[in-house]
């Protein structure tokens, strides 16, 4: 172990947080932006004379929570067990949009992809719906950002308290959340925005001085039958059509986009009106 | 033909599996499947009918039966096939019931029709015939089972309602299905030549629209002995053994023995109903 140099000073201190942040902003640049595909690294650096409490306080001030960090003297496993949870954590933090603890927009295309094709191959139907915050700008811009927040963790809230056990909620954008059906078409999925829709209008929240500040929520849905294989598109763009419909017909409602696919293509079993006559009038 | 599955699977005895079908209901598909079944039985083969109606069943009610049990409790643990057959005539004409009004025994999928299946396949193999005697139309369930047997019957009408209806019930079976050896018969003619011209009218239309060839298994007259013995719950053959319709009806099964003794010892070669993958598309 690298004991011959012992530097506890400040200076080695900023000379090793410079050294990270440099290499942040260099593997910021260099990392591929698709991290499901390619190589995966972990980089190691011993850091002399580093005790652990600077550590975390390095990491606290300087937002180094993916730095995994480990003593190179004492017993390992207290460290272990750390970087487990610190692993743990990032693995939540990689699905999970930390302000509302719903599903984030990676996990959100994730579970599309894999829900389509589950539709498709049972023949079930799948109803997606964007949901976006009513005039969300105005209540950042008037009770700030703070407020702002506020608002989404509670809407985040409802989507949990409304949504079926099995329902798949995410937020995708700002103030724009996603809300995956599974097994329901458009008159039933509609029981459930509708709910979600009902509970963001019935939400009564406290930011600051303002006392009782209401918020409403428009909807658009789109639904597929499972009858042909579709694309992410096929259904996410009626859904987000859907919802700007409902948002230029005033706001706090939920359009519902037509369905997808509402029957195979002509299928080869079809009897045609050429057969039909033939078996009429034999000819 | 593909190789049985298991040792279970096998069909010592030839058992040649038959599935009565219509696309239309009320065109006499039971009446025919029990009277065939007995015609066949007096000639001395062994046969079993099997109420495949499931939901809507009825033969017990044609034979003047009250069966304890049916199809249905053969999925509960403990009961075994022995339990459900009925003897409509004792020596070897015996009767499977169903249940009427079940739904849920219509949206039987592979693994339940497999588990049934599974638990009658050694009694199926005592007997020469098994005939199938399935609900009317094009619904999945009907056809998913119907294309399991061996030999399909088609009955039609003269009528032009029940020639399209029954037109669709191929052209779905033969697509979806692989299934290509129909057999037609023609119900309730008023002559012998109706029975052929609606025959043939059917069979140009798959031949030029589908490219199959069927299979004439004659003609049945309308007769007023059918109705007198649906309401004395008598079979007709039984009933009325030298009416025309009984006529009619040992031809039929005249042809359908005939149709056995051809396959002959490829029956042996695969199990009595074609499973899952001999019918995938």
């Amino acid at each position: 172990m690298p004991e011959s140099i012992d530097l506890e000073s400040d200076d080695n201190r900023d000379a090793i947080l410079a050294e990270i942040l440099a290499l942040r902003q260099a593997l910021a640049e260099r990392m591929n932006a698709d991290p499901d595909h390619g190589p995966d690294m972990v980089i190691m650096r011993p850091c002399p004379g580093l005790a652990l409490e600077d550590w975390n306080e390095l990491a606290r001030d300087h937002d180094l929570r993916e730095w995994l960090a480990m003593p190179m003297r004492g017993h390992p496993l207290p460290y272990l067990k750390r970087i487990q949870k610190t692993l743990r954590e990032l693995a939540h933090l990689s699905e999970h949009d930390h302000l509302t603890g719903l599903f984030n927009r990676a996990a959100f295309e994730r579970t599309l992809a894999a829900e389509l094709e589950r539709a498709c191959r049972n023949g079930t139907s799948l109803s997606l719906a964007i949901l976006d915050l009513d005039d969300f700008k105005v209540i950042n811009d008037t009770h700030g950002h703070l407020c702002g927040d506020e608002v989404l963790r509670h809407v985040g809230g409802v989507l949990i308290e409304a949504k079926r056990t099995y329902d798949f909620a995410a937020r995708i954008g700002g103030e724009e959340f996603a809300l995956l059906l599974p097994g329901l078409g458009l008159t039933r999925s509609e029981i459930v925005i509708r709910r979600v829709l009902s509970g963001v209008a019935g939400l009564r929240m406290d930011c600051g001085r303002e006392l009782g500040l209401r918020v409403t929520a428009s909807a658009g849905v789109a639904c597929t039958k499972g009858k042909i294989p579709i694309k992410r598109d096929d259904l996410f763009l009626p859904a987000d059509q859907a919802l700007y419909e409902a948002k230029s017909q005033g706001k706090n409602r939920l359009v519902k986009a037509p369905l997808v696919d509402l029957t195979r293509p002509a299928e080869k079993t079809l009897v045609g009106a050429d057969e039909k006559k033939f078996l009429f009038t034999g000819s | 033909m593909r190789p049985p599955m298991s040792t279970t699977e096998k069909n010592p005895n030839a058992t040649l599996s038959v599935s009565i079908l219509s696309g239309k209901g009320g065109v006499g598909k039971t009446n025919l499947a029990l009277n065939l079944g007995f015609a066949l039985f007096r000639a001395g083969h062994r046969l079993l009918v099997m109420d495949f109606d499931v939901g809507l069943a009825n033969i017990d009610v044609l034979l003047g039966l009250s069966p304890e049990k049916n199809l249905q409790d053969l999925f509960r643990p403990g009961v075994v096939a022995e339990d459900v057959v009925l003897s409509i005539e004792p020596g070897g004409f015996d009767f499977l019931p169903a249940a009427s009004g079940v739904p849920e025994l219509l949206e039987m999928d592979e693994d339940m029709r497999e588990a049934l299946f599974g638990k009658l396949n050694d009694v199926f193999s005592t007997y020469d015939y098994l005939f199938l005697d399935h609900g009317a139309g094009i619904s999945p369930n009907v056809l998913s089972a119907a294309s399991m047997s061996r030999m399909p019957i088609l009955v039609v009408t003269p009528e032009p309602t029940s020639l399209t209806d029954g037109y669709a019930v191929i052209k779905v079976l033969s697509a979806q299905y692989k299934v290509k050896n129909f057999h037609i018969l023609v119900n309730q003619i008023s002559n012998t030549r109706e029975a052929e011209t609606t025959f043939e009218r059917l069979a140009s239309a798959c031949e030029r629209f589908l490219g199959l060839s069927l299979s004439f298994l004659g003609g049945v007259h309308t007769d007023p002995a059918v109705p007198e013995a649906v309401r004395r719950q008598i079979p007709l053959m039984k009933f009325a053994p030298k009416c025309q319709a009984s006529q009619d009806i040992l031809n039929v099964a005249v042809k359908i023995h005939r149709h056995r003794q051809k396959l002959g010892h490829k029956l042996k070669n695969g199990p009595i109903l074609k499973n899952i993958q001999e019918r995938a598309t």
